[in-house]
């Protein structure tokens, strides 16, 4: 991407004095901006259909079904409903806080999509730190969701927002930690690297590197639900408790930033697994050089960026919620303690290992057969739990 | 600053109102809470928002006429409303119901007890968080509706009972449907008990929260489900039968610390969870043993038109899905009552909170109430 | 027990105080005077015979002549049920709270303050319960009349109908 904005600015014949550099690095934000926000939105908006629709198959009901084919336009009919309400502040709110705290977090959500490899060419920008720049902007966040609950003048926003600034805040150390391992192993922070260390097969994954990789992705994948604040995690903006938490005297288009928000994070978390654990863009070596590569290592990435949206979204509408106590006892008490195990394991495991492929191949088989066996259980449970009841699978959800 | 003396200032209470529009109270109740940052003094009740006077208007109706409005006091166990003043007045009066009038009451309102208790636990799953078995079981009351809708013409508030029996038979159709049904029922009930009852999340959600030990539940009134998880086997069915639930063949479910390897304690809100997972599975039972022994005969005893009970007070109490739903009524002679009162447990219930809500979490008030299963229109009537 | 010993035992103990008693209505009950409740009640719920540990409700009732404030209590373990009734006289209506002796009259006995005026001596929280803090009046009295507005807001509503069936009746006339 650089060095297409590169190029169109010197065909303009641009030459190298300070004023022109400022003009080019304004064109290249704005290039960059106009991409991640034609990309971020539409998906943002399809995951909250993708959403509906899903919970309302678990739960016996159909979603939306009435605004275009299959309920797909619902998405923008809510965007403009939002649009068009009354913008409503109440009296003694902070102005200036009240309005800027959905673009904190709409911002921190989306500044993370300059670094995440769709394919070997299709990232915004290569950083050479990227998955550390990551982990910063996701930090603004939180900064968001206290100026939102502090300003809106609100008690029950008060204590929304306090909650969810010490979950978020607690749980980015088991985020980093686990990052830490995958760093290790891949010997970079850069976002590209990370993902050329992995390979196509599953035994080539981060993940299946050795049996404390499998105990640090899920940690990394608890951890980021907690950090979006999505079910089990989502007490900030517990519906039945708080009335909506931090977001309640919010209306209009700024409440719709911060669900656009959340579910932009969905994505995001999507796509930090698959990049980290489960091998990112890669395609079989047979494909390298030809000129499907890109299209094929695209349509692998979200497809595995789309099983992992899908867990998650499953979770959310099957599990209640933990209180807030037992969140940071879960946090403080088993996950720091287990990664800090677990990255003194990986170090022992590279330092005797040392580069001997065959123990590495070895260990890598032995890791892929732990975490298949738990997929076949967990699909062995869902099939007996299926004939128990006597469902029947209704496959035919286009009714 | 010199003229703030210490009295005035309080640092550590802070005073919230969870309103009458709230997502989690059932109902319109309201609770101002004292709290200490996350944890609560007290939360005191504040009720009468539904109160609709329905005492005062009884004292103008006829007995007959008075059967709608039975069935508003708790709409989710609108039979086991209707029962309760049927049998009331059958006693004062002396009038005895034919037997296929009995067996066709007591199926009616077992269902009706399934279907409150579906939407009690169910409403406590939600406000935890957990939507979807609060939806299967909505699924289910659907088909328990269709077939009451089949008996009677409507779904939620049914004026079925007269007094002397009930205004509609039982057509075959529907009892071979009812029949089915209850097979698929404990089928979905098992269904919902993995998906929630047995979630490690949600027992320790509810493991020794809100601890109501025996003698407070003695002491505070509270009956029903809430009674017997705190050790207590009463049960009006058994102990003060009436209809006739002396011939049927059934357990009473009582808590015992359900929950104990997670840190429950007896009288927690995971034993008044399982008391009425338990009592569904029983009403099950009872539904099958009716519609196996149904005798065929009339449906209504013959009552004179003007129902004047002797002069005298009695009170006499059921069984209903919350508790024990009893009425007291004066006649002195004429046509109309004179005084009627209705005792609900939901009442009891949330006059227990002021005392036993210190030291809470605000999420654990929401399970509280939950759990206690408190519908606004019993409170206030 | 059977309600005929019972009364016996009440009698012999209070006998005094005792205004009527009688099983052969449709439940026991006992008719006190005002002093003696308290006592009374200590006694029904200490007493080894009488275990009365369950209040099941408490009411009050407007007879014209006097109010009647009355509870029903149960025993648990003896399984037997009583009413105690007390008679006060309408422009006084005061008599001694049970809600110490059985936390669960603490509720009842707020309801009857709220619907008829009845007054607690020593209870803990005396104040309306169903109805809004500053309503005037006491709504389950015989002869309360509703007052047309509450704080601007109009208590009874237009009936189109009832206007209609009048004139048409004026017509026939």
């Amino acid at each position: 991407m650089e060095s297409i904005a590169n190029s169109l600015i010197q065909s303009w014949g641009i030459t190298s004095s300070t004023g022109a550099q400022l003009v080019s690095l304004l064109v290249m934000f704005g290039f960059a901006s106009v991409v991640l926000l034609a990309f971020f939105l539409p998906f943002a908006g399809i995951t909250s259909w993708l959403e509906r629709r899903i919970a309302g198959r678990m739960q016996s009901r159909v979603g939306p079904n009435i605004n275009g084919p299959q309920g797909f336009l619902q998405w923008i009919a809510d965007g403009v409903k939002a649009m068009e309400k009354e913008d409503l502040m109440p009296d003694d709110a902070d102005a200036p806080l009240f309005k800027m705290a959905p673009y904190f977090v709409f911002m921190g959500v989306g500044a993370t999509l300059v670094a995440i490899p769709f394919s070997e060419y299709l990232v915004l920008s290569d950083l050479n730190v990227g998955i550390f720049y990551i982990i910063s902007v996701t930090s603004f966040v939180t900064v968001g969701i206290l100026l939102a609950g502090w300003s809106s003048n609100n008690k029950w926003s008060l204590i929304g927002g306090v909650r969810s600034a010490s979950q978020m805040i607690s749980y980015e150390i088991p985020t980093a930690l686990s990052i830490l391992t995958v760093v290790l192993l891949s010997g970079s922070l850069s976002m590209q690297d990370i993902v050329k260390a992995q390979g196509f097969w599953p035994w080539e994954w981060h993940i299946s590197n050795n049996p404390f990789m499998i105990i640090m992705f899920f940690i990394f994948f608890i951890s980021s639900l907690a950090e979006g604040s999505r079910t089990p995690f989502d007490l900030p903006e517990a519906e039945s408790e708080l009335v909506s938490g931090f977001n309640t005297e919010y209306s209009g288009i700024r409440f719709a930033l911060f669900f656009l928000a959340e579910w932009g994070n969905l994505f995001v978390i999507g796509a930090m697994t698959t990049t980290l654990f489960l091998g990112g863009w890669q395609a079989p070596l047979a494909l390298k050089g030809s000129m499907w590569l890109t299209p094929v290592q695209f349509m692998i990435f979200m497809t595995k960026m789309s099983v992992v949206v899908f867990i998650i979204i499953q979770l959310r509408w099957t599990l209640p919620r933990v209180r807030v106590d037992q969140l940071m006892i879960i946090c403080w008490h088993y996950f720091v303690p287990l990664s800090l195990l677990s990255i003194l394991a990986v170090t022992i495991w590279m330092a005797v290992s040392h580069g001997n492929s065959t123990i590495e191949l070895v260990m890598s088989i032995f890791s892929t057969a732990i975490w298949l066996y738990f997929v076949l259980l967990v699909l062995y449970r869902a099939v007996r739990n299926f004939k128990r009841t006597d469902a029947k699978l209704n496959l035919n959800f286009l009714e | 600053m010199s003229n703030i003396t210490e009295k005035e200032v309080f640092f550590d209470e802070m005073t919230l109102n969870m309103g009458p529009h709230h997502p989690s109270t059932h109902g319109v109740l309201r609770f101002v809470l004292k709290t200490d940052g996350e944890i609560l003094k007290t939360a005191i009740p504040d009720v009468g928002f539904l109160h609709r006077s329905i005492e005062k208007i009884a004292e103008g109706l006829t007995y007959s006429q008075f059967f709608p409005y039975t069935d508003r006091v708790d709409y989710l166990a609108a039979m086991n409303a209707n029962q309760a003043y049927a049998v009331a007045v059958e006693k004062m009066l002396g009038i005895e119901v034919p037997e296929r009038a009995e067996y066709i009451r007591v199926l009616s309102a077992e269902m009706n007890r399934i279907a409150s208790h579906m939407v009690g636990v169910g409403a406590l799953a939600s406000d935890l968080g957990a939507f979807t078995p609060f939806l299967f079981n909505l699924r289910d009351r659907e088909y328990l509706y269709d077939y009451l809708e089949e008996m009677c013409g409507a779904r939620l508030t049914y004026n079925y009972f007269t007094i002397g029996g009930v205004h509609r038979d039982l057509k075959t159709t529907t009892k071979d449907k009812i029949l089915k049904f209850v097979k698929q029922g404990r089928k979905n009930l098992d269904e919902f008990n993995r998906l929630i009852a047995y979630n490690k999340i949600f027992i320790r959600r509810l493991a020794g929260v809100a601890v109501v030990d025996k003698e407070t539940c003695i002491e505070y009134g509270i009956v029903g489900p809430n009674l017997r998880a705190a050790g207590v086997n009463y049960d009006v069915r058994k102990d003060q039968p009436y209809s006739i639930y002396d011939k049927l063949d059934f357990k009473v479910p009582v808590g015992k610390a359900f929950a104990a390897s997670d840190g429950g304690v007896l009288g927690d809100a995971y034993d008044r969870f399982m008391v009425r997972i338990l009592e569904m599975e029983e009403s099950y039972n009872i539904i099958e043993q009716v519609l196996k022994n149904l005798p065929e005969g009339e449906i209504q005893a013959k009552v004179p038109r003007k129902l004047k009970p002797p002069v005298g007070d009695i009170y006499v109490p059921t069984e209903s899905a919350r508790g024990e739903m009893g009425y007291y009524i004066f006649s002195d002679g004429t046509d109309k009552p004179w005084r009627l009162k209705i005792r609900t447990g939901s009442f009891s219930a949330m006059s227990a909170f002021e005392e036993i809500s210190n030291g809470y979490f605000i999420a654990d008030l929401v399970s509280a109430i939950g759990s206690f299963d408190i519908v606004a229109p019993e409170v206030d009537r | 027990m059977k309600p005929s010993e019972l009364l016996d035992v009440i009698e012999a103990e209070f006998g005094d105080f005792i205004l009527e008693s009688s099983d052969k209505g449709f439940d026991p009950y006992i008719v006190v005077e005002p002093d003696a409740l308290r006592d009374i009640s200590f006694f029904l719920k200490d007493d080894e015979r009488m275990k009365f540990d369950f209040l099941r409700t408490s009411l009050g009732t407007d007879k014209i002549d006097f109010i009647e404030s009355l509870f029903v209590i149960y025993s648990y373990e003896l399984k037997h049920q009583l009413i105690v009734k007390v008679e006060l006289n309408h422009k006084n209506p005061e008599v001694d709270t049970v809600a110490d002796i059985w936390k669960a009259a603490n509720w009842y006995e707020r309801e009857s303050y709220d619907l008829l005026g009845i007054k607690y001596k020593d209870h803990p929280d005396l104040r309306r319960l169903m109805m809004p803090n500053d309503w005037v009046g006491h709504p389950l009295l015989k002869d309360y009349k509703q007052p047309k507005k509450y704080h601007d807001m109009d208590l009874y509503r237009f009936n189109p109908v009832l206007k209609v069936v009048k004139k048409k009746a004026k017509k026939k006339k």
